[in-house]
């Protein structure tokens, strides 16, 4: 035993036991649902997976419609700062989505009354803030973004998150509601729309919302969702925003739809066909990222096509292209909008020196196979912690927005050296302006 | 820490056996399991609930229960998900990018307990949560690396190899705190 394990035990051991047995509350099994032991673990109500009968389309889409209007008629005040702060045109970066959405929090900890985790509308250019979107009541948190930048939508969900001590009490504290939607419209100009409540199901309380993503003509929006019952299936659901209609696939007995980088809403990426949808998911020690036709018949997930498949072998996703065993740590992957690709952060690693080759590789989205990695830099003295990640890509995966290590960082630069840059071929540059990663609550939305 | 008292779920039965022997279980190991999610989390009133969420879950699941011996590790294994799932859903930040501590580790603790606490703890919270639950289990819970590997979803031999990266990072962050 080390001195550091041993450090490690005590400090483990003192921090346990600032809860004491008294803070044990009595297990409360009359409350489970689906009424004890062997229930189906579902509410009596029904769920929010809804489907339309065909004949009642058109009634939904002019449902969709009113609904969406009258949401944003009432939640058109939530919205600050919705004037560009700006003369024109701001700047633009060539080949890029002129705005991002970042999440930040503000108002001390998660929990206060005065916390809210509320979006930035950013000029990728040079990251300046024009505009900050504000949770309408009752939510306080946007969770997770999902842009089309060039067509200027972006959709947020938002869930009120509240957080109730209460030591020696058996009640049980109420911390999250349902996760909500809303769309955002940004003009060139900088110009930001009140926010709209969309028109379709939300999340119910409990949820894990795994992904998130818009096609890239930002009409159809996927959410991967995990319910709020152990043992429920893992789903992906499909909006179409302006008709309301939706379609639900499951993976009976399946494994969480997550990326393994922290749940970045990368798990989930649209082809620009509009019907090809990327997702990830462990299953069986291997790292499967799947593509699944939208436009097939069939409810199963199953049905969908592994395109990568990624062994973890205790340390890392290994895979091998030429000599090099080459090591993905941080599996965020995005399908290509061409469909031709899926791109990812890589990095092999050595142990004496203690090395990390960084970079980023594109596999066939129909073979699996590398077809190149792309600006390689050592990382000298430490490895790369698992929060490398690309965020966003043009059509072909030619130039990539990407979060990764910055080129000669070390440990001691603080902050593992992260930052966010755009990766044009070979070449990085950062992202002017950038906040710092650690500044925000999730990566940035293009 | 969690004690030893053999509890024998299984027979799948009425809801009244389920009852008791659930509660049994809880009663054994409730409090452990509360530190174990409290050190994840760092809330008192969280722990308390992903632990409460996963009785209900294994009560729900106990008549499907083939393996009364798999009871406690689904225990673990649920709330190692649930504390997964709660930090994702409050915008957990990257690993190694925040300042911010847990809210309960951060004042009292570091207030109280001194530098070297403060420290580890900090080191701690900048791990991959994967790591970090590794290091939990194995220092906190003393578990063998096969119960940890059941409790993660992990093989063995990925419980050693990602406590021995765990290890090495820790040391790697304390050497670079002033």
């Amino acid at each position: 035993m080390s001195m550091l394990e041993d450090r490690v035990r005590r400090v483990l051991r003192e921090t346990a036991e600032e809860i004491t047995p008294l803070d044990v509350p009595p297990l409360r099994l009359g409350q489970a649902a689906g009424g004890g032991p062997g229930g189906n673990g579902r509410l009596p109500h029904a769920r929010w997976a809804i489907s339309w009968p065909g004949w009642l389309t058109p009634l939904a889409a002019a449902a969709a419609v009113v609904a969406v209007l009258a949401a944003s008629l009432a939640l058109t005040g939530a919205l600050s700062g919705h004037r560009p702060a700006h003369r024109g045109l701001p700047p633009r970066l060539p080949g890029l989505p002129r705005y991002y959405l970042a999440l930040a929090s503000t108002g001390g900890r998660a929990g206060q009354p005065s916390w809210r985790q509320q979006a930035e509308v950013r000029v990728t250019a040079t990251s300046q803030t024009v505009a900050t979107l504000v949770p309408p009541r009752p939510d306080n948190a946007f969770i997770m973004v999902a842009a089309a930048g060039w067509v200027g939508r972006y959709v947020l969900a938002a869930q009120r998150i509240v957080i109730i001590h209460r030591k020696h009490h058996l009640g049980i504290a109420e911390r999250d509601s349902a996760i909500r939607f809303y769309q955002v419209r940004i003009s060139s100009s900088g110009r930001v729309s009140a926010l709209h409540r969309l028109a379709i199901p939300e999340l119910p309380a409990g949820s894990g919302l795994d992904g998130l993503t818009l096609t890239p003509d930002g009409r159809r929006l996927a959410v991967a969702s995990q319910p709020p019952r152990p043992g429920d299936d893992p789903q992906i659901r499909v909006d179409t925003l302006a008709t309301g209609a939706q379609r639900v696939w499951t993976w009976p007995g399946g494994q969480p739809i997550q990326d393994a980088a922290g749940g970045t809403g990368t798990a989930v990426s649209w082809a620009a066909d509009d019907r090809t949808l990327a997702f990830q998911r462990w299953v069986d020690g291997y790292f499967q990222v799947r593509l699944l036709d939208t436009a097939a018949p069939g409810s199963s997930l199953a049905a969908s096509r592994v395109a990568l498949r990624l062994k973890w072998d205790g340390s890392g996703n290994r895979f091998r292209h030429g000599r090099a065993v080459n090591d993905v740590q941080s599996f965020a992957a995005l399908l290509t909008p061409d469909g031709s690709k899926i791109v990812a952060a890589t990095d092999t690693q050595t142990q004496r020196p203690l090395t990390a080759d960084l970079g980023f590789t594109e596999f066939s989205a129909r073979t699996g196979q590398v077809i190149a990695t792309r600006d390689r830099w050592r990382l000298t003295g430490h490895l790369p912690q698992e929060i490398q990640g690309v965020l966003w890509s043009n059509a072909d995966g030619s130039t990539l927005l990407v979060v990764s290590h910055w080129p000669g960082a070390t440990g001691s630069q603080g902050n593992f050296g992260l930052q966010f840059g755009v990766l044009r071929g070979n070449r990085y540059t950062p992202l002017p302006g950038a906040p710092r990663p650690g500044q925000l609550s999730a990566w940035p939305s293009w | 820490m969690e004690s030893d008292a053999a509890v024998h779920p299984g027979q799948p039965a009425s809801a009244g056996a389920a009852d008791v022997a659930v509660t049994a279980l809880y009663q054994a190991h409730a409090l452990g399991l509360i530190r174990l999610a409290y050190l994840m989390l760092g809330d008192t009133a969280a722990a308390e609930d992903v632990v409460q969420e996963a009785f209900t879950g294994l009560y729900r699941r106990w008549p499907h229960l083939s393996d009364p011996a798999k009871a406690l590790p689904y225990v673990r294994s649920s709330i190692l998900n649930a504390c997964r799932t709660q930090l994702r859903r409050l915008g957990r930040q990257p690993p190694g990018a925040g300042e911010v501590l847990p809210p309960a580790i951060s004042a009292e603790a570091a207030a109280l307990s001194g530098e070297d606490r403060r420290a580890v703890l900090s080191a701690l919270r900048r791990l991959p949560g994967r790591q970090r639950e590794v290091l939990v289990l194995r220092y906190y819970l003393d578990l063998p690396e096969p119960e940890i590997a059941a409790a993660m979803g992990i093989g063995p031999s990925t419980v050693r190899s990602t406590a021995h990266r765990a290890l090495a990072a820790l040391a790697r962050l304390l050497e670079e705190q002033p």
